[in-house]
């Protein structure tokens, strides 16, 4: 079972990540300022660190060289609201693995810490995989249920979305701001449509039931990448 | 010292003295080489060769009284301009002589002068004699031994005098031309000192970005009547500075502060749209939801704009592939809005030197605009090609076209076109604003035109950079 600290010094922002992560099945503790945060990823050994950038007492890029320094490799993610260029450079700089500016949706940030641990142990694949659907990051393919199907640029967007942050629930609108960058609704059901031809070029040779395939709808809302 | 190299007073009044200094020097220069000159040289000779003749008389050992005969004889018999001398063993004493000066009757002395004896130097009388109708310079030398008095005639003064002036003259015409030209470029020099400081303070205050206030007029090298001056600039760009960096820091904290309660509404809505009970109940979380989403996406939109006032709008510049960007745009209103007329033409591998996302957000904001405020049966033109080592992006659009007077306020913050819409129209007025600002940031431009108060046209340009250092991404299909 995996074990993470989260150093947060927003109570409520702490709460609904441990919470998140609880459901998730991951053991989390969690530090409400620098100095015990610091104390705390030296003291014990955790699986990743999550920090954010701003904390009383010492900052989260200060904990993340002293921990550098100390020569402690565990995989951290910063939690930032600045989002400059300058301020993720500085971040990376100092050695942290990723980066998320808030706000983010709690599922992107477990996904993206269990990556990064698959990573450190060694488990990393050069493709996204998730319920039985694999994404090639670089040929732009898919293939589900033994289908292999090259996907355009909008397509490819759209199922990176939701297989980022499973079991989350994305409206039409919040598909349509990410993946077209539009901020109004058009008259036509872009996105079903997008959503029916990714559903046809990936189950197209196969008679089986396509309610197994792991986007489904959600009515009245919108679609979610259901998971394992 | 340092006071007087610190004064502007000071520097010009030194200045003009320089110049009047040199025009001297000049003139000095001149009459020096006009007198060595081969002129000078031949009027010299020539005054001695005319004017003077030397009446050599045997050396006379008589009193005063055969003197006096010997030089009225003289006198009766010179020849115009002849100087007389006469010699005569001294056998008063010297100091004596000076106070009469004997002459014989009908010669009356007009001007008697006597200087004192030097040590090595005799005693001499000067006077000037009218006689003959003539008149007489005369002076006496009274040596230790002897007494020599001598007589010049004093128009052979005043001929060599007069010549002497109108040669000065014809001199003195041929400097004034160059005398002049010299005041001319003093003046020049003069005046050109005079305006420097006010110059080198406009060329510092053009100099100054109003993104970048932080500059400061230099007053190091400035003369003191100037510090005063520079000063008041200089504290006039500092409240300046405060106040925009305040109003630029207020955007960006109230932007970054607002990410917090964000971040904590997103986090327990999205927990409550995963538990709640009732479909019902999921939609209207839902809601909420998708309004947060309008809340961050404008605090995003704010903290860049708040970051492009401060000039810190930082840009990842990678090379993008501008039309296949475009490209994808064009098929997505085939499946947005299949009944719009599609228009335009986009060259292929128009490539720019950009940061992808902020490019990507103001073609995605040009594009929306193109779209949501078009009409049933109208068109949309996409168009992009290379133009003088520019790259140009057209989007234009039929449809609901705002007043001209719009025009000019396009590009305000929170300004929008006052239309009757049909449909529901999110914005809040910053997506042009900030398409602006991303263009700037590609020192590019972005032009808002309205044509006949039926199509709407926005145009973007920038310079495209060499393309041999730029790699082509992989084509991507759409």
């Amino acid at each position: 079972m995996m074990n993470i600290l989260l150093v947060e010094d927003e109570e409520r922002i702490a709460d609904f990540v441990t919470t998140g992560f609880i459901d998730a099945g991951i053991n989390i503790e969690c530090c409400i300022d620098g100095i015990t945060g610091l104390a705390k990823a030296k003291s014990s050994s955790f699986d990743a660190i999550v920090l954010d950038l701003m904390l009383p007492g010492m900052d989260g890029l200060q904990i993340l060289r002293n921990l550098r320094e100390e020569g402690l490799m565990t995989p951290i993610v910063l939690l930032t609201a600045k989002t400059d260029l300058t301020d993720r450079l500085a971040g990376f700089d100092a050695g942290a693995d990723d980066y998320l500016p808030k706000p983010f949706f709690i599922e992107e940030l477990i996904v993206r810490i269990r990556t990064l641990v698959e990573r450190r142990r060694g488990l990393s694949r050069p493709v996204l995989q998730r319920s039985g659907l694999l994404l090639n990051r670089i040929s732009r393919e898919a293939s589900w249920a033994g289908v292999d199907a090259v996907l355009s640029q909008r397509e490819f967007t759209l199922i990176e979305y939701l297989i980022r942050s499973p079991g989350h629930v994305f409206s039409r609108s919040q598909i349509l701001r990410h993946v077209w960058g539009l901020d109004f609704d058009p008259k036509t059901n872009v996105v079903d449509v997008c959503i029916q031809r990714l559903k046809k070029k990936l189950t197209a040779s196969i008679e089986t039931d396509s309610k197994e395939f792991p986007i489904e709808a959600i009515r009245g809302i919108g679609y979610r990448f259901r998971e394992d | 010292m340092q006071a007087l190299t610190r004064s502007f007073y000071a520097k010009v009044f030194l200045m003009f003295f320089a110049s009047m200094l040199a025009l001297y020097v000049f003139n000095q220069i001149m009459v020096l080489a006009v007198g060595n000159s081969e002129v000078g040289q031949m009027f010299a000779e020539r005054q001695l060769a005319q004017n003077i003749e030397w009446s050599k008389r045997p050396e006379l050992s008589k009193d005063d009284s055969e003197l006096h005969l010997e030089l009225m004889q003289a006198i009766r018999t010179a020849r115009p301009q002849e100087i007389i001398v006469v010699s005569h063993p001294l056998n008063q004493a010297p100091a004596e002589i000076g106070k009469d000066f004997l002459l014989p009757a009908g010669m009356e002395p007009t001007r008697i002068t006597a200087q004192p004896a030097g040590k090595h130097f005799p005693l001499i009388t000067d006077a000037v004699i009218d006689a003959n109708g003539r008149h007489w310079n005369a002076t006496r030398l009274i040596a230790p031994d002897r007494v020599v008095t001598a007589l010049v005639d004093q128009s052979v003064n005043q001929r060599s005098l007069d010549e002497f002036m109108s040669y000065r003259e014809r001199m003195v015409r041929q400097i004034m031309p160059l005398t002049v030209l010299i005041s001319l470029v003093c003046g020049i020099l003069i005046c050109r000192r005079v305006l420097a400081p006010t110059k080198r303070i406009q060329k510092s205050l053009r100099s100054i970005d109003y993104r970048d206030l932080s500059q400061r007029i230099s007053h190091a090298s400035e003369d003191k009547e100037f510090n005063e001056f520079i000063e008041t600039i200089n504290s006039m760009l500092a409240r300046l500075e405060r106040g925009f960096q305040q109003a630029s820091r207020f955007s960006s904290d109230a932007a970054h502060e607002l990410r917090t309660p964000l971040t904590i509404l997103r986090g327990y809505v999205e927990r409550a749209i995963q538990q709640a009970p009732s479909a019902r109940l999921q939609v209207q979380l839902r809601m909420i939801s998708e309004e947060i989403d309008r809340l961050v996406s404008i605090t995003d939109k704010l903290l860049l704009l708040a970051q492009a006032d401060a000039g810190r709008l930082s840009m990842e510049l990678a090379p993008v592939n501008v039309s296949e960007m475009l490209e994808a745009m064009r098929t997505d209103v085939t499946m947005l809005e299949p009944a719009l007329e599609l228009r335009g033409n986009i060259e292929s591998a128009l490539v720019l030197q950009t940061d992808r996302a902020l490019f990507q957000q103001m073609l995605n904001n040009l594009f929306s605009n193109a779209v949501k405020y078009n009409e049933d049966g109208g068109w949309i033109e996409i168009s992009a090609w290379r133009e003088a080592g520019h790259l140009k992006i057209r989007f234009s659009n039929s449809g609901q076209v705002p007043d001209h007077s719009f025009e000019k306020k396009a590009f305000e913050r929170f300004s929008r076109a006052d239309l009757s819409r049909s449909r529901r129209i999110d914005g809040v007025g910053l997506g042009l604003s900030l398409c602006k600002e991303i263009a700037l940031a590609n020192a590019g431009t972005l032009e808002f035109l309205i044509y006949d108060q039926q199509e709407v046209r926005v145009e973007f340009s920038a310079p495209l950079r060499e393309p041999a250092s730029l790699r082509l991404e992989p084509a991507m299909q759409t």
